[in-house]
């Protein structure tokens, strides 16, 4: 009988306890709510928001290519004749190859930073916000570069040119052996319908 | 003019005139009901962001979100009425007016002022029990109709929930009833006239004031009996197992569009119901609580009637607001806890209750 | 589809009475309460004080009868795109499906080798919007919801017309 009593008076005590809580957060705390829209809440210096490649900076060294985990980071590079000047890198040093192609599938990217980390002209890196939401897949699959469709045929005739003439050089006995041309990794967009999902 | 007054002044035409009084003021009981469902459904999730330190509806409408529920409406409205294609289709499809109907209908005997009720039965408080557990068979309808389990667990918890409580608070609801000596809701309030003091919930309501503070503790427990089988009545937090909206799912599974919104509608209609019933019964009803801050009938009837009004709906506000303070505060019970809660408790101690009280009344009662 | 929709022709009043409807619907957005990984938590965190999404009144309901949105939050194992397909294919008309994060847009992760992955869940259902991320952070599913806001209110219950 005292234990049912008691049960009775705990359960009074506690919710009376308890809807003074509630009362407390009620009236006397402020809500902790950051009005998303109206307020933006600055990103933390490292957070890992949204990838961007400045193209200026960009040595094409294939690092981020290479190390992502999950192969989403297309790029192809065409190497610059020797007496071309297409500008310098952020350490001073000549840049030599035209990019044509810097692509990241962000409907992919796990967003992991190891691209960030291994660029060593820090041209690829965070950028807040993170917000890019889209209205169909292929928005979302960014190409970085800032060159128009005819300046990469020009490119891309004037590098088959160059290596027309090396192999013509590389026939003649006696002439210097030229600088090899650069890998081209075989990388293009993949369809969507390419892969299916297994169905059972 | 003239063709009015004889109209009016004619006995033949006394049912047309009545009639037409009753329309008019369910329509606008309707309109009341409506519009409390809206801004309580605001309050709540006012309320719900209040106690979780958030903000709540800020975007919609401009000032706090107060086109909310407007805007919810609508698009339930505008959404796709499914009925599956196993569903006992006739009952399916009346289950939610039964729901809301049966908890408007007891509206009827609520009073509001002192002439602003539907009727002034003579079994008013009896008549609003008794229709009220209406709903438990529209729930059972819901559960049963839909042919889903879960649905059907969710109406038999909701039955077993709502029948068993209907005994603590028709038990609580009898000491107002003794010390008043009446069942019509009028004479209930009525007899609570003058000051908090006179209210029931204080000892009042029939008592006068020395013997009050005997019947205190008493009138407060049944008052607490009242308001707590009465969450259990409406399926409010802690008991609200039946809708038992994200683990348990409850009896409104099956039900889109418009058809969820009347079970919804009804829950706050209800919750406005028994909140009005305690606040007629123990809290002086649509006296204000000082007697200086209200009109006397003799100055001017209509501003008696308009201020009467205002008390009963703030008080019935304040009232629902607490459920939903409550809501917000305590976990779900479990149906055995449910079960023991009622049968263990309540019961006994409201059977004690009326015991003693019927003796106070025996003895101070003139 | 509920009654009115596809009925008139485009015309003056339809176009008003289109932007009440859209209103009421980008206003009042219940997603399911249905998430499946990791991004999962991350919706959990923009429902809960922080990011507050009742702010637009967008509150979880649990059963897809009276829901209006399938968050598609996390991994779709192919076992599971059966069910969530079997719960969009219950959500009543207008309704609407966000993609959030890598793996629902495109398998994620898992887009080369995952043999259990759905690669990108516009494969099974239509979607309406695609949040980027692994996970996205609440902002990012803001936006998202934002974006979906802008579409609904673009829509029309006139009948198409063949230009």
């Amino acid at each position: 009988m005292a234990a049912y009593f008691k049960d009775i008076w705990i359960g009074v005590t506690t919710i009376i306890a308890g809807m003074a809580v509630t009362l407390r957060h009620m009236i006397f705390e402020r809500a902790i709510t950051i009005q998303y829209p109206r307020e933006i809440k600055e990103m933390y210096p490292r957070a890992r928001a949204k990838l961007f490649n400045t193209i200026e900076d960009c040595e094409c060294c294939y690092k981020c290519q290479r190390i992502c985990p999950i192969d989403v980071i297309f790029i192809k590079g065409l190497r610059a004749g020797k007496d071309e000047d297409i500008g310098l890198l952020p350490d001073g040093k000549p840049k030599k190859m035209h990019i044509i192609q810097f692509d990241i599938d962000f409907t992919k990217c796990i967003y992991c930073g190891l691209c960030v980390d291994v660029c060593e002209q820090k041209s690829l890196h965070w950028e807040a916000p993170q917000e890019a939401s889209t209205v169909t897949r292929e928005e979302l699959y960014i190409d970085f570069t800032n060159i128009s469709d005819e300046e990469k045929q020009a490119l891309i005739a004037k590098d088959e040119e160059r290596k027309k003439a090396k192999a013509a050089m590389k026939k003649k006995p006696g002439a210097k052996p030229g600088v090899k041309p650069a890998a081209k990794p075989a990388v293009d967009k993949p369809k969507k319908d390419e892969i299916k999902p297994e169905t059972d | 003019m003239n063709v009015l007054t004889s109209f009016c002044n004619n006995p033949a035409n006394w049912f047309f005139i009545k009639l037409a009084i009753s329309l008019i003021y369910m329509v606008g009981m309707i309109t009341f009901v409506s519009v409390f469902a809206l801004f309580a459904i605001w309050l709540e999730r006012k309320i719900s962001a209040w106690a979780q330190d958030r903000l709540g509806p800020m975007e919609t409408g401009g000032f706090h979100g107060w086109l909310q529920t407007v805007a919810d409406m609508l698009k339930l409205l505008l959404k796709e009425d499914i009925i599956p294609d196993a569903v006992d289709r006739p009952l399916f499809k009346l289950a939610p007016y039964i729901v809301f109907a049966s908890s408007f209908a007891a509206f009827a005997t609520l009073p509001f002022a002192a002439n602003l009720i539907g009727t002034d039965l003579n079994i008013g408080i009896y008549y609003i029990v008794a229709i009220s557990s209406l709903v438990v068979i529209a729930i059972i309808m819901a559960g049963w109709a839909s042919n889903n389990k879960w649905s059907l667990f969710g109406a038999m918890r909701s039955a077993s929930q709502m029948i068993s409580y209907e005994v603590p608070v028709a038990l609580a609801l009898l000491i107002p009833i003794l010390m008043a000596g009446s069942l019509s809701m009028q004479d209930l309030v009525s007899v609570q006239a003058g000051g908090f003091w006179n209210w029931t919930i204080f000892g009042g309501g029939g008592f006068k004031l020395p013997f009050t503070v005997v019947a205190l503790p008493f009138t407060v427990l049944a008052f607490l009996i009242y308001f707590w089988a009465s969450l259990a009545e409406v399926n409010r937090c802690p008991f609200d197992l039946p809708e038992g909206e994200s683990e348990i799912i409850g009896f409104h599974v099956e039900y889109s569009a418009m058809r969820f919104g009347m079970f919804f509608f009804a829950e706050f209609a209800n919750m406005f119901l028994v909140s009005g019933v305690a606040v007629a019964l123990f809290l002086g009803g649509w006296y204000a609580p000082l007697p200086f801050l209200e009109v006397s009938a003799e100055t001017s009837p209509v501003l008696h009637n308009i201020i009467g009004a205002f008390w009963f709906i703030s008080k019935s506000v304040i009232l629902v607001a607490v459920q939903m303070w409550l809501r917000w505060t305590l976990p779900r019970f479990r149906v055995d806890q449910l079960m023991h809660v009622c049968w263990k408790v309540f019961l006994p101690f409201s059977l004690a209750n009326i015991l003693i009280v019927s003796l106070l009344v025996v003895l101070f009662n003139q | 589809m509920s009654i009115i929709e596809g009925r008139f022709a485009p015309n003056v009043l339809v176009t008003s009475v289109d932007k009440i409807f859209n209103w009421g619907r980008s206003r009042s957005l219940w997603p399911l309460t249905f998430g499946l990984a990791c991004c999962a938590i991350e919706m959990m965190a923009t429902n809960a004080s922080r990011f507050d999404l009742d702010r637009f009144g967008i509150f979880p309901r649990p059963t897809p009868r009276q829901a209006d949105v399938l968050l598609v939050s996390g991994t779709l194992t192919a076992k599971m795109a059966e069910r969530v397909l079997r719960l969009y294919e219950q959500m009543a008309e207008p309704k609407y499906v966000i993609s959030m994060g890598s793996c629902s847009n495109s398998g994620g992760p898992y887009w080369q080798h995952g043999y259990h992955v759905v690669k990108g869940i516009d494969l099974i259902m239509p979607v309406d919007v695609y949040i980027p991320g692994c996970p996205p952070r609440p902002e990012a599913l803001i936006d998202g919801y934002l974006k979906l806001r802008e579409i609904i209110m673009e829509k029309t219950i006139a009948k198409e017309v063949s230009k």
